[in-house]
């Protein structure tokens, strides 16, 4: 894909967050949440970002809204560095940058309708008469499928789906050009999945939008995306299209990932690379490469050397010593 | 046309009124306080009340005829001081509980929204001002100025604070790292709104609560205060001089008109207002249906 075509540029994106600190207040334990994280998201498409719970994939989400600061690194939206904005230039950027939560339980005010719910964005920015935020909230919510008479019930008054639908709308009002979906159908229901996920689908085909969508759903990220990031510990392991990823796994983690996967089939056998242990701690992860202690390929040069992303093959980059000699390093 | 009508109705404070209205207890108390409201600003006028004139013929009279409930000890009218111990009463306790919101809730939310310094200074202070005893500090508040009902109202006013302040911290701690304020900073909403339209509503259910709370609480420390000599001073009425001044042994036995009015009234008052308050719990709950 051309340079010219990516609209987010994230490099060397670290985010530590400080859990304990000595009396003196140097810190003492640091959770690497994203831990040197170097990604293009190029217009107009899906990025998929999975991996286990834990991994940093919705810190990773947050930090490029800077909804939390990045503790370094930076981020270029259409060439601009965004790390660099104050707080009210920031705020500006929420027209172009928007959220979509992953709990509608949470992420709506109870103490507002629905209607107000969908208009805040645009009171903040002071956007139209109150005749047209009116007309604006009514288009989002037909958008959406939200059925305009329910415009004046509280959120406690719907179920998750719909919740979700009101959390999309407000999302969408101000007309953003990339949205960070942060697991949007994790909380719900697997009976409204498959609907919220379509609608996800069809907004951007009729808004043009751009979406870096996190899950740990893997059935669900192969259903959204175009491209697809694999997270571990706050690193990414691997990213390519999803289905050069899907059909040639290279990272060890990503195997392990894909093979867990169930298939519908009773009689398929499947070779199941079984991993052992536990995520490891953020808090001290691994030397090296974060994923050698329970990798099976691991040598003695894993645990010491991170290995960098490194591109093999068309849009295929990973993170991984294994493939060294076959690719050459990217930025 | 529409559009305005939208906008102009706010439907959450019209719920929240329906609910508080559908609340019987609530009502009654709401209804009382109202009616003390009344009469003690109305009575004294239109039966030209005097709480002061000692009726010479008439000392320590039994109700009856001319005075409704009775004389005290020196003559004096005991509705009469009842309707105006009420004035004082009623006044000392919303005027503090008042002064305590206004201190209490800006800097409760400044310190828990903000954090940081704010968080250290405003947080500290309380604890300090919460490990003096209170009545204590009062009484000595009270003797080095005037004690003077307004001396009073503001001395139990100003230490009332701490209550609100903490309240409203804790609520606004647990209230700032909700989704829907992150919602809110997503889609661009400044900080002030983010504090006026999601962080207080949520966090001002039990602030309305409490000041109902501290209403009373600060009528019975008023009438404590007066109790032990040093709230407001005879010939001024309250109804803890009302009650102080029986303290005897045949008073209380053998002229229960001098103390019975002045002490229903407080209990009446003080739990009509927790009603209100109960009922102000249940209404600013979202949870809680409207009756159909």
């Amino acid at each position: 894909m051309e340079q010219n075509n990516v609209l987010v540029d994230i490099q060397g994106l670290k985010k530590n967050f400080i859990t304990a600190k000595t009396f003196t207040g140097k810190p003492l334990k640091t959770v690497h949440a994203v831990d040197n994280v170097n990604l293009q998201i190029y217009k107009g498409e899906t990025l998929g970002v999975v991996g286990e719970s834990g991994c940093g994939k919705s810190t990773f989400g947050r930090s490029i809204l800077r909804l939390v600061e990045p503790t370094e690194g930076k981020i270029f939206y259409r060439g601009e560095d965004i790390t660099t904005y104050s707080k009210e230039q920031m705020r500006q950027m929420r027209k172009k940058m928007q959220l979509i939560f992953q709990d509608p339980y949470a992420s709506l005010n109870p103490r507002m309708t629905v209607f107000e719910l969908i208009k805040a964005p645009l009171d903040a920015f002071h956007i139209g008469s109150n005749e047209e935020k009116l007309g604006r909230v009514r288009d989002i919510m037909e958008l959406v499928g939200m059925p305009e008479k329910m415009m004046n019930r509280y959120p406690h008054e719907f179920s998750g789906g719909q919740r979700q639908r009101i959390v999309i709308a407000r999302a969408l009002v101000l007309n953003p050009d990339f949205v960070v979906c942060d697991e949007p159908v994790s909380a719900l229901d697997v009976s409204v999945r498959a609907q919220v996920l379509n609608l996800i689908q069809e907004l951007k085909r009729k808004k043009e939008l751009t979406y870096l969508f996190i899950s740990h759903d893997l059935s669900v990220v192969k259903y959204v995306s175009d491209r697809i990031a694999v997270m571990y510990l706050g690193r990414v392991m691997e990213v390519a299209d999803k289905n050069e990823l899907y059909n040639n796994p290279l990272h060890p983690y990503t195997q392990a990932l894909l093979s867990a996967i169930p298939i519908p089939d009773v009689d398929c056998t499947m070779k199941r690379v079984v991993l052992s242990g536990d995520v490891p701690s953020p808090i001290n992860p691994p030397s090296g490469c974060h994923f050698h202690t329970r990798c099976r390929y691991a040598t003695e040069r894993c645990r010491t050397e991170c290995p960098a992303l490194k591109t093999i093959g068309t849009g295929h980059q990973v993170a991984c010593h294994l493939y060294e000699d076959k690719g050459s390093e990217t930025t | 046309m529409e559009a305005k009508e939208k906008f102009k109705k706010d439907s959450y404070s019209r719920d929240v009124l329906k609910k508080f209205s559908q609340h019987k207890l609530a009502m009654v108390g709401l209804a009382i306080i109202l009616l003390e409201v009344f009469l003690v600003i109305v009575l004294p006028v239109v039966m030209k009340l005097d709480p002061y004139t000692s009726d010479i013929l008439n000392f320590s009279a039994a109700p009856g005829p001319g005075h409704i409930l009775g004389t005290d000890d020196t003559g004096r009218d005991v509705f009469a001081r009842l309707v105006y111990g009420g004035r004082v009463s009623l006044l000392v306790g919303l005027l503090s509980a008042v002064i305590s919101l206004c201190i209490g809730v800006p800097l409760g939310l400044l310190a828990g929204y903000y954090k940081g310094v704010w968080e250290m200074v405003i947080m500290r202070a309380a604890d300090i001002f919460m490990s003096f005893p209170s009545m204590i500090l009062i009484l000595v508040l009270v003797s080095v100025f005037d004690p003077s009902i307004w001396t009073i109202i503001f001395v139990i006013g100003v230490l009332g604070w701490t209550d609100f302040a903490k309240l409203i911290y804790g609520n606004v701690l647990s209230i700032r790292e909700k989704e829907y304020v992150e919602s809110a900073r997503a889609v661009g909403t400044k900080d002030f709104t983010i504090l006026t339209r999601y962080v207080i509503p949520n966090a001002f259910a039990p602030v309305l609560i409490n000041f109902t709370f501290r209403t009373a609480q600060a009528i019975i420390q008023e009438s404590a205060l007066s109790f032990l000599g040093m709230g407001v001073q005879p010939p001024q009425a309250s109804w803890g001089n009302i009650l102080y001044a029986a303290q005897s042994i045949t008073v209380l036995s053998s002229r229960p008109w001098l103390w019975v009015p002045a002490g229903v009234l407080l209990v009446l008052t003080v739990s009509s207002i927790n009603f209100i308050g109960d009922g102000m719990r249940d209404a600013l709950d979202s949870r809680t249906k409207i009756k159909k």
